[in-house]
């Protein structure tokens, strides 16, 4: 029998009040009230190197009909960008772990905004003391064989854009990397182009402030809202697929 | 001036292609953003960076450059130097930042000039 297959709209590239680079407003409720009214069906935490916010995240989204995915956009030893998507919270938290041996500890300079760490009721718990701008202390090869070693997916950020994307740092986007896809900001973009038919390619928003949230999409056609179907969609298979317009 | 010159005064650790050293220096070029290193330097170049990432070779030798010069230098990725002795490229390692390099290779390069 054939699976009944629907569209769903995701956006999974969104920073909270926790990366240094992002505003205040990116609070755990804000977003989700911001998801609500654009009805988004799936959504993605992915704050730099870290993933402390997205239990406030979790909880203030508790009882409205969304999906949370568990990310983080993590800076490689090459300061490329990449995404890591993780089943459940207990194995980003685990990844968060082995992360941190691998973060230095430099104090977050004054030049950036706190890194809030806040609940699902927008109280603040506190400030994240190390500078997550830093990159980590491995490859991107490492990198990848570590979000796979707890069953994540790993995708290069906005390869597109120069400062921070795989094509910009490491000029091309080598065959026998093991991504399981891409991100692009623009499938118009001559480089986003050039890999479009190599990888499944997902667009979102990168937000950074809460009108960014939903500005970019990708539209996934699949049974439903699990991570399971997401990984089946990225790979084609089954007839998932990540749907293009 | 021969990139063997500049191995010498520099005392710069020789990584990978040890018999290339005989090489020709045309010029130089300093960038760690691998895109904009593929767009700008030319060939015959002295290419100085910070990144050790395997695609260096690649890049290095797709522009024909004389040596890559690994900058703030710490550790190379095996596989890149292996990569490396495949493609005939000269890896070169230093301690020192860009700037203190290229002062001194500027300097070595006015002396060949007038000499
Ligand atoms: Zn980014
Ligand atoms: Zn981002």
């Amino acid at each position: 029998m054939k699976d009944n297959l629907n569209l769903f709209t995701a956006d999974l590239h969104i920073h909270t009040c926790l990366s240094p680079c992002a505003e205040l407003e990116m609070s755990p409720k804000e977003i989700v009230k911001k998801i609500k009214k654009l009805k988004i069906d799936i959504v993605a935490i992915t704050d730099h190197n870290s993933s402390l916010n997205i239990q406030g995240v979790r909880d203030a989204s508790r009882g409205l009909d969304f999906k949370l995915f568990y990310g983080m956009e993590i800076t490689t030893r090459e300061e490329v960008h990449l995404l890591g998507y993780f089943y459940t919270l207990k194995a980003i938290n685990d990844f968060q772990k082995f992360l941190d041996s691998h973060l230095e500890n430099t104090d977050n300079p004054k030049i950036f905004e706190e890194q809030v760490i806040a609940n699902g009721k927008d109280e603040v718990l506190g400030f994240c003391k190390k500078n997550l701008y830093m990159p980590i202390d491995l490859s991107i090869e490492q990198t990848i064989d570590s979000i796979h070693s707890f069953k994540g997916i790993a995708i290069p950020a906005h390869i597109d854009r120069m400062g921070f994307g795989i094509v910009g740092q490491l000029g091309f986007i080598k065959e026998t990397l093991k991504i399981d896809g891409i991100e692009c900001y623009d499938r118009n973009s001559e480089i986003a182009k050039s890999y479009l038919k190599r990888y499944p390619t997902l667009t979102s928003s990168d937000a950074h402030k809460l009108d960014d949230i939903g500005k970019r999409i990708t539209i996934f056609k699949m049974k439903d809202r699990s991570f399971k179907e997401f990984k089946f969609a990225l790979r084609g298979e089954k007839g998932r697929r990540i749907l293009f317009l | 001036m021969k990139l063997k010159k500049i191995v010498d005064k520099l005392k710069l650790k020789v990584l990978s292609g040890k018999e290339y050293l005989d090489r020709e220096v045309k010029g130089g070029y300093s960038g760690d953003m691998l895109s904009d290193v593929l767009a700008n330097s030319k060939e015959g170049d002295i290419w100085l960076t910070v990144q050790v990432h395997p695609n260096i070779v690649a890049v290095s030798s797709m522009k024909g450059h004389c040596a890559v010069l690994i900058t703030n230098c710490k550790e190379v990725d095996k596989e890149t130097l292996e990569k490396a002795e495949e493609e005939k490229v000269v890896i070169l390692s230093t301690k020192l930042d860009s700037f203190s390099c290229i002062k001194e290779i500027v300097k070595l390069m006015k002396d060949e000039g007038q000499s």
